[in-house]
């Protein structure tokens, strides 16, 4: 009983031990994160501007934080163009389109960023991510074809403001 | 009689303590007494002296003045004619520093001639006679500073002469063709030490020659009005006027090089008029730190000694003078003394975000609006010290700090202020040149507001505050700083509240000088083509540099409440702030400064 005690003990220290790599490895390895955006209450999604040449439309999705706990809020933005930065439109790189099914977001649930998560350290360690060039996709949920999702590449910008 | 045991136990204890300790400080004194050489009779002691150490010695002073008097007149008696010029006297002799020689009961001290590092070594030594006055000597050397600092004293000509002066220049030698020969020679001797090795605290010694002359045999003259010539027993004399000069020999100098040429000593001099330095005040530090005033020389030249540099040289100086380190250019530019050394790229330490820091402060110290907005807005501050520093301790998305790192008060005031403005390693790595320009503009008005945050909690009391006047705006501005009643913003925020009620105009206006040198071309072509949309018009608007340069001077005033209730809490005036600051100027050209 005992032997079998200590045996289960090691399995669950050594898969905690993994899970927890492969979580913060994800973050900062990988550079990937994708952003499950679904119009909650906290989330709204605007047009910013309208490019007069590419006749382009850029959209911004913002959460914006509200918990009465805590002092400082942040407003996170999510800035979804034809270019995800101006180095981009440079060279004519244009913003990264793919389908994810269901199945890729269960399973990889480390790098989804749900709006339960956005207060969370999950959101923390991506925004101190931000100076490692991170690669984000927002998953749009009005954009649901046939049960799949599409991800567009997008640029994330966050303002921390105060709520008294 | 058991008492008396008692006591008498106590007693013994209490002279062992004492005497415990006696030893142990004995111990210490012998870590402070001068290197002496080993099984010499007397001792010997060679020190180098600085002007304050030599100033503490009157007799000497005097004899100094007197001769420096006596050089002075003799070299004006070349130009004027109307005394006799003697050419062997034809030097300046440099009384800043000194080599000091003790030995027994004798003591020398030799004083280095301003001269050329490539000229015939000469030197001044006085010695204590036994009248307890000094006799000077004219001390010649056949090799020159740079032979003397770079050869092997045995490859060098030892050829030596030490001629007495006579200190009034009655043209001893002209006359007496003095011929005065000793034996001379080199004492290689142990005259300083030094830490070999700070964790085992082991020293070791320094050396460096002593030059002894012995048996000093004659001295030829061929005129003189009273001559008394003795060459036996190693004496040599010779009695002019009732005054007799020479002695047993015996003397003993240390070659001792021109600190400075004729050149250098110029610069010095000129520095020291054209600022008023204190020969007090600032002689041990301008001999001590040469090379840092040569380099104010060259500074006050380039600015035309302007009242403008003096003032600010004068200031700089008075830092350096506290060990801290004054980029003189670069701190002249801004609006207060900068200390660039740790942001500042070099040969051993080249990063890249070193250059691109470098590259953005210099252009913001091109904007003449910069340096204005800190002479306009708070002109009665002294020029502060702030240092640089990249660091990797801020938070992740935290651009900049600036930090007080420690402040006095004297008399009321706030003075010898040292600020740090820590610089986000990462943060400046990944933002557009332009976000870079404004953190660095934004933690730069930090500086000044850490400044009369200070003076309100220290120094400013209720009656100075109801003398305040309020007339004109910059009197507002200091009330709102000054009289402790600052906003009701939480902690921290007091700056950034000031800052977004007055400061983000001329904030604005100061980056926006900088958009040619920092956002290229086609950014700016791009960044136009983007057309603004107003939610709440359904409209769009052109792309208007002003509200980029607005809202992007907002940068890091987001957790004020005066953000919140006019930014934030307006649907049209939030997303103008996130179309501008968030979107275009985050994204606008990086890592691309250039001079």
């Amino acid at each position: 009983m005992i032997k079998k005690a200590k045996y289960l003990l090691v399995c669950f220290i050594f898969l905690a031990c993994t899970l927890n790599g492969q979580n913060y490895k994800t973050l900062k390895g990988k550079d990937t994160v994708y952003f499950y955006f679904d119009y909650s209450k906290q989330l709204e999604k605007r047009i910013m501007s309208i490019n007069s040449v590419t006749k382009d439309t850029s959209y911004v999705h913002i959460y914006n934080e509200n918990n009465p706990n805590k002092r400082i809020q942040r407003s996170f933005l999510l800035i979804k163009s034809r270019y995800v930065s101006f180095e981009d439109m440079d060279i004519d790189k244009q913003a990264d389109i793919k389908t994810i099914t269901r199945r890729f977001l269960r399973k990889n649930k480390a790098i989804v960023i749900y709006p339960k998560d956005l207060e969370g350290d999950k959101m923390k360690k991506v925004l101190d991510s931000r100076s490692l060039k991170i690669v984000v996709y927002i998953i749009d949920v009005a954009e649901k074809k046939k049960r799949k999702f599409v991800a567009h590449e997008v640029r994330l910008s966050d303002t921390p403001f105060i709520e008294i | 009689m058991k008492n008396k045991l008692k006591n008498l136990l106590k007693f013994g204890l209490t002279l062992l303590a004492i005497g415990l300790l006696l030893t142990n400080c004995e111990k210490e004194n012998t870590l402070e007494e001068p290197l002496q050489v080993e099984n010499q009779e007397p001792t010997f002691t060679l020190k180098y002296y600085s002007k304050e150490n030599i100033e503490k010695n009157s007799k000497l002073v005097s004899k100094l003045k007197e001769f420096k008097d006596n050089l002075s007149e003799n070299k004006s008696a070349k130009y004027s004619g109307k005394s006799i010029h003697n050419k062997e006297y034809d030097f300046t002799v440099y009384t800043d520093s000194a080599t000091y020689i003790e030995y027994g009961d004798y003591h020398s001290y030799t004083f280095p001639l301003v001269q050329g590092a490539d000229e015939k070594m000469t030197n001044v030594l006085f010695e204590l006679n036994d009248q307890g006055e000094y006799d000077a000597y004219l001390v010649k050397y056949d090799y020159s500073a740079n032979e003397y600092k770079t050869k092997d004293l045995t490859s060098l000509s030892l050829k030596t002469s030490i001629k007495p002066i006579d200190l009034a220049f009655n043209s001893l030698f002209a006359r007496t063709m003095s011929y005065y020969r000793c034996i001379y020679t080199y004492e290689w001797r142990i005259i300083d030490s030094r830490m070999r090795d700070a964790e085992s605290n082991t020293f070791e010694d320094v050396y460096g020659y002593v030059l002894d002359s012995r048996e000093c045999e004659t001295v030829y003259y061929d005129n003189g009005d009273t001559k008394t010539y003795n060459s036996s027993d190693g004496t040599a004399t010779v009695t002019i006027g009732g005054t007799t000069y020479g002695g047993t020999g015996g003397s003993k100098t240390s070659p001792t090089p021109s600190p400075f040429d004729a050149e250098e000593l110029m610069q010095i001099n000129i520095v020291k008029s054209e600022l008023n330095l204190k020969p007090l005040l600032y002689d041990s530090w301008i001999n001590s730190h040469a090379s840092t005033v040569f380099e104010i020389y060259y500074f006050g030249v380039a600015n035309m000694w302007s009242d403008e540099a003096k003032v600010f040289t004068k200031s700089a100086i008075d830092y350096m003078m506290l060990d801290k380190k004054v980029d003189l250019e670069e701190s002249f530019a801004s609006p207060f003394n900068v200390d660039l050394e740790l942001v500042k790229p070099s040969e051993t330490s080249p990063e890249h975000e070193k250059t691109l820091f470098i590259c953005i402060y210099n252009k913001l110290l091109k904007s003449p609006q910069f340096k204005e907005l800190f002479k306009n807005v708070f002109e009665d501050n002294e020029r502060l010290h702030v240092k640089f520093e990249f660091a990797t301790d801020l938070e992740p998305t935290k651009g900049a700090s600036t930090q007080v790192i420690s402040h006095l008060v004297s008399n009321g005031n706030v003075i010898g202020i040292n600020q740090t403005i820590k610089l986000n390693k990462d943060w400046y790595g990944a933002r557009s040149d332009i976000k870079i320009a404004q953190s660095i503009l934004h933690e730069c008005i930090h500086a000044y507001l850490n400044v009369k945050q200070l003076e309100c909690k220290e120094t400013i009391t209720l009656t100075q505050i109801n003398a305040w006047k309020l007339d004109d705006l910059i009197n507002q501005i200091y009330s709102e700083n000054k009289s402790c009643i600052f906003s009701n913003e939480p902690a921290n925020q007091d700056d950034h509240h000031f800052m977004f009620n007055n400061l983000v105009p001329n904030m604005a206006n100061i980056i926006s000088q900088l958009k040619n040198d920092l956002i290229s071309e086609q950014h700016q072509t791009q960044a136009e083509a983007d057309a603004f949309y107003n939610s709440v018009t359904n409209a769009s608007e052109p792309f208007n540099w002003n509200d980029f340069f607005k809202y992007l001077a907002m940068d890091g005033l987001n957790e004020t409440t005066v953000f919140k209730n006019n930014i934030k809490n307006h649907t049209l005036e939030f997303d103008k702030y996130n179309f501008y600051s968030g979107t275009n100027a985050e994204g606008v050209t990086k890592n691309n400064c250039n001079d």
